[in-house]
């Protein structure tokens, strides 16, 4: 008697554990199914809205994303490391501020599937964890853009930097060093340098395959794209193709400023 | 003592706390308020199109857009109501402390991700006119010293009006006709003329207004000699 209710309760023990194992097993891969899903999602919206506001896929940070989600609270566990119902943002995200996927290397099953997902993509064995944070961070979308688009973003950024002059300069009586100092001033983001894909090496630096690496260097590349960027606002103006342009081009002294090198 | 404590402090974590729904509601308003200063620029330039005159105030363009920008947001209390810098395709800056102390917010309103025609810089929305027209009577108004491109008659003392589709600039009348001028052209041939010009040759560089012409329009004096623009003064066509 004793020893069948023993051998009861042990099959009873048994049969919870093996279905609880079970259930952790299938949930595992649920959970590793998901990340991939939401790889899939993320990556969609992402390149959504690049093609739509002309923006590189790895520039969409989470907001942005957010902002194009449908409504409704159940969009916020594609940003989310498991869809449990006390998942949230602030406990379980997966996408980063910056846009970017983020997986503790605790969570060995999910970062197996996310890699699985990207091996052909990208070269999975290169990424690594942060060693402070112990987080792998992965890109979601593709890093090059076509250049007509850079070329796009360029224009639109000497626009901006033209109607900045005719405001400062004809209409609110500002001096032009006054406003040249603002158009170049990192802070007022008038220059895209990061769109700036052209080639700013001598024929010298080619042929002697130089690269820019050290801070010195940097800020060598960075005047030179300032000249560059001061001779297509010059090129522009040289059109006449507005009343205001010409003003602005018959403007000596703010010529002789765009023609000023920075690169010395 | 210590409930107390432990009760405020996780009253104000709960009160912190932003909900997945909170949150993109407050993104939306942000997207929200950039399309309303897109629309406000694009109404600004309909508006100089339409009258030939800068909107007098700030109500002119919202009343025409049907609302003030907090009619089109949830977070109307942290919104600061618009207003136009007097003579300038320039607003304030959106967005009140609150929604600036948020780095995230700030950052996805002053970026170009929504904008086509204005930009943030100096803590001001600027609005770029894209109708090269509306460009130019943006310059012929400010010539005008901000006032109306009205009808020319003899008791208009502007430096530009306008008559049977052509502009005037620096009219003279006999008998409330026109009888000399600066310059004259139709509205529709702003930039490549012909331009009619007076023929009094010293007044092409030192009249400002001279500067305001394309390089390359063709230009006739009013004794019919031919001139084009360069990028320094009018030079005569042999």
């Amino acid at each position: 008697m004793l020893g069948n209710i023993w051998l009861s309760s042990a099959l009873i023990v048994t049969a919870i554990f093996s279905a609880s194992a079970m259930y952790k097993s299938y949930s595992d891969v649920q959970e590793a199914k998901q990340i991939q899903e939401n790889y899939e999602i993320i990556l969609e919206i992402k390149t959504l809205i690049a093609k739509q506001y002309n923006k590189n896929p790895q520039d969409v940070t989470r907001d942005e994303i957010i902002a194009h989600l449908p409504k409704g609270e159940n969009w916020e566990k594609v940003l989310l490391l498991d869809r449990n119902k006390d998942s949230d943002l602030t406990n379980k995200e997966l996408v980063n501020e910056d846009g970017d996927f983020e997986i503790s290397e605790d969570e060995k099953l999910k970062l197996l599937a996310l890699k699985a997902k990207l091996k052909n993509i990208m070269d999975v064995s290169t990424i690594t964890a942060d060693t402070t944070t112990k987080k792998y961070t992965f890109n979601v979308g593709e890093n090059n853009k076509n250049q007509v688009l850079n070329d796009v973003e360029i224009e639109k950024s000497v626009n901006r930097a033209i109607h900045f002059l005719e405001i400062e300069i004809l209409y609110s009586s500002k001096t032009v060093n006054q406003t040249m100092e603002k158009l170049l001033a990192d802070t007022n983001k008038f220059i895209p340098y990061e769109q700036m894909y052209q080639d700013f090496r001598t024929v010298s630096e080619i042929a002697s395959n130089k690269t820019f690496i050290t801070p010195p260097e940097l800020e060598d590349l960075k005047k030179r794209k300032q000249d560059y960027f001061k001779s297509k606002i010059k090129e522009k103006l040289e059109l006449n193709e507005t009343a205001i342009e010409t003003k602005l081009y018959s403007n000596g002294e703010l010529i002789i400023e765009l023609e000023k090198k920075e690169v010395l | 003592m210590i409930k107390l404590f432990l009760f405020l402090i996780i009253s104000f974590n709960f009160l912190q706390s932003e909900t997945f729904q909170e949150r993109q509601a407050t993104l939306q308003d942000i997207k929200n308020i950039v399309q309303y200063e897109e629309s406000f620029a694009k109404t600004y330039e309909q508006y100089i199109l339409a009258n030939y005159k800068f909107p007098p105030n700030v109500g002119t363009i919202t009343t025409l857009m049907g609302g003030s920008v907090k009619a089109f947001v949830t977070i109307d209390d942290k919104v600061n109501v618009t207003t136009l810098t007097d003579g300038l395709p320039k607003i304030n800056y959106a967005l009140g402390d609150d929604l600036k102390a948020d780095l995230s917010i700030k950052s996805l309103y002053e970026s170009d991700t929504f904008r086509k025609r204005t930009y943030v810089r100096d803590s001001a929305v600027y609005f770029i006119l894209e109708d090269s027209f509306a460009k130019h009577l943006f310059d012929l108004i400010k010539l005008n010293s901000g006032n109306e491109i009205k009808t020319c008659i003899s008791t208009n003392s502007d430096k530009a009006c306008i008559k049977d589709n052509h502009i005037y600039i620096d009219p003279t009348y006999t008998s409330s006709e026109i009888t000399g001028y600066l310059m004259s052209y139709h509205i529709d041939k702003f930039k490549t003329g012909p331009i009619v010009v007076t023929n009094n040759s010293t007044k092409y560089t030192s009249e400002d207004v001279f500067k305001s012409i394309p390089t390359g329009a063709l230009i006739y004096d009013i004794d019919g000699i031919k001139y084009i623009k360069t990028t320094t003064t009018l030079e005569v066509l042999k």
